[in-house]
């Protein structure tokens, strides 16, 4: 691993720096973003349709009856619509698949996803997935603060 | 090739300028200075800029740091421009040249000639000592064309390509100028003909740039210098209408 | 603009070969003694610029004579900027990527070059300056898009 890539990570997300779980854990690739992620897609750049549907690659979904807007609150209940509910920290529970959704200047900036080991997973936008300890650990100016957790039961 | 020439509604031309070169004159342009009142330019023409030259003679070489030093300057008024309130019309001055010279929208040759004549009567009285080396009109002609015109469908010479000797595909043209001078048989006169395409966003412009000139040898006469104008006008519009197609006149009847 | 094909021989132009020796004249081609000067002071610009053989701007803006360097501090910027953005407006509305984008078909091979490199979200640039998709099925990665974009690019697309 290219240090230059670590530190490029960590100047970014500072946090990082005392997250003794810290780790890249993929090469760089535009194949996917943080939403997908934390689908569990990565094939795809998943993300509520903004712009005209013109980019190769991305997958406009927005569940029916979802404002179709960017903000938490939208994407809160575009994720309840695929069977996750609110819960109220992001302590891990048996049997349940977390994730947390971050907002930066009102608009839904990031979402990360536990791991089954209790680690936190996160794809940062068109380069590497990592793996942090807690979701608050990439909080900054970046992606603003995680809000909202929600859980879903393991399949 | 002389035929009656087609009155254009529309004239193309964004430039038109007249101009005599004589032999240096130095103290010229002072002189005009120096007449202004008299020769009652301002009244169509109250802008005016200066270019002057100076020679400056420093009575010792400066101290290091801010110091006071006496000088003797010898400076000289180089160009006179005098200009319209809308900076379109132009009286242009120097120690070799006299030129008049309008981007205001061109009307007929009329105009253009007893506008000429309005400000060389201006200023005989301070030029009339002044040795005519030569005079010419230049006129330049901006037309607006779609990019997928084809240009031979509006003149009748600009550069062409060889056929036989293209084994690639032909690539757009981008921007292109060239430069013919002809000579006028039978006279001391000459032509410099521009032709420029010039890409905009999603049109272009077509340049015809005509410039005619004639070296002679004469003092200062306003009828005749307007003789040689007229002269020179009939060799224009010799050049820029066996140069255009009808259609290239249609756009400039529109 | 194409230049028109020349078919059935040179067509003669009017020109008079000037006199040889004794000839008064000496024709310099671009000697500006030669022709009628003129002062562009406080001229219409585009009289200036044409006086001036001053244009730059219409080259870079229009002709698409765009300097690689101009492309890569634009790329640059555009990556460094948006390497942790989540989504595509937030990638395509950089000013930096709007900048690529108005380069128009002229930035293409630019673009073709850092796709070759390696994918890269700047193929997006690609669709907005194509006004198309490479590819319509969903399954299409973004790594596989740049791929098929750099196949037609080569192919001519």
């Amino acid at each position: 691993m290219d240090q230059s890539i670590k530190q490029r990570i960590l100047d970014q997300f500072p946090l990082l720096k005392d997250d003794l779980s810290f780790d890249v854990t993929s090469p760089a690739t535009p194949n996917y973003n943080c939403i997908s992620w934390a689908m569990k897609y990565s094939d795809r750049w998943t993300q509520y349709n903004s712009d005209s549907k013109m980019h190769d690659g991305i997958v406009y979904w927005w569940p029916d009856g979802v404002p179709q807007e960017p903000t938490i609150e939208a994407y809160k209940m575009a994720f309840q619509k695929i069977g996750y509910e609110g819960c109220g920290s992001p302590c891990h529970e048996d049997g349940f698949i977390k994730i947390a959704l971050y907002e930066n200047k009102g608009i839904c900036s990031h979402a990360s996803r536990e791991l089954r080991n209790g680690l936190w997973t996160s794809k940062l936008g068109q380069n590497h997935d990592i793996q942090h300890s807690s979701p608050f650990t990439i909080e900054g100016q970046a992606y603003g603060r995680a809000v909202v957790f929600m859980k879903k039961k393991f399949e | 090739m002389e035929r009656e020439w087609p009155l254009l509604s529309k004239p193309p031309i964004i430039l038109d300028l007249f101009q005599i070169k004589f032999s240096e004159a130095s103290s010229l342009p002072q002189d005009i200075a120096n007449e202004e009142s008299k020769i009652g330019v301002r009244k169509n023409y109250p802008n005016r800029h200066d270019n002057l030259n100076s020679n400056i003679q420093l009575d010792k070489f400066p101290d290091t740091g801010i110091s006071t030093i006496k000088a003797k300057a010898n400076t000289r008024l180089e160009t006179l421009i005098y200009t319209s309130e809308d900076k379109k019309n132009k009286v242009a001055i120097d120690d070799k040249s006299f030129t008049i010279s309008s981007e205001m929208e061109y009307k007929d040759w009329a105009t253009f000639s007893s506008e000429i004549k309005k400000i060389l009567e201006m200023f005989a009285l301070v030029m009339k000592d002044i040795h005519i080396e030569r005079i010419s009109i230049r006129f330049v002609n901006r037309i607006r064309l779609n990019l997928k015109d084809d240009l031979t469908e509006y003149v009748n010479a600009t550069v062409y390509v060889n056929q036989n000797n293209m084994p690639y595909p032909q690539y757009d043209i981008s921007k292109f100028g060239f430069k013919i001078m002809y000579r006028i048989p039978n006279s001391p006169i000459y032509a410099i003909v521009n032709q420029n395409i010039d890409p905009q966003t999603d049109y272009c412009f077509y340049i015809l740039d005509l410039d005619v000139l004639k070296p002679l040898d004469m003092s200062f006469n306003v009828d005749s210098i307007i003789g040689v104008a007229d002269e020179l006008r009939g060799i224009r519009n010799n050049i820029f209408f066996n140069n255009v197609t009808d259609k290239l006149i249609e756009l400039c009847q529109q | 603009m194409n230049l028109p094909l020349l078919r059935n021989g040179f067509k003669p132009l009017f020109l008079t070969i000037a006199l040889g020796a004794g000839s008064a004249f000496e024709f310099a081609y671009n000697d500006p003694n030669i022709e009628s000067s003129y002062n562009i002071n406080e001229s219409d610009p585009f009289i200036r610029d044409y006086f001036n053989g001053n244009s730059n701007s219409i080259f870079n803006e229009v002709t698409g004579i765009i300097n690689k360097s101009e492309f890569d501090k634009l790329f640059n910027s555009w990556e460094s900027e948006t390497m942790f953005c989540s989504f595509s407006n937030q990638i395509t509305g950089n000013a930096n990527f709007k900048k690529i984008v108005s380069m128009g078909k002229y930035a293409v091979p630019f673009i073709q070059e850092k796709l070759e490199e390696k994918p890269s979200l700047i193929v997006w640039a690609l669709n907005e300056i194509y006004e198309k998709k490479i590819s319509n099925n969903k399954k299409t990665t973004i790594e596989e898009a740049c791929r098929l974009w750099i196949k037609a690019l080569n192919k001519g697309f």
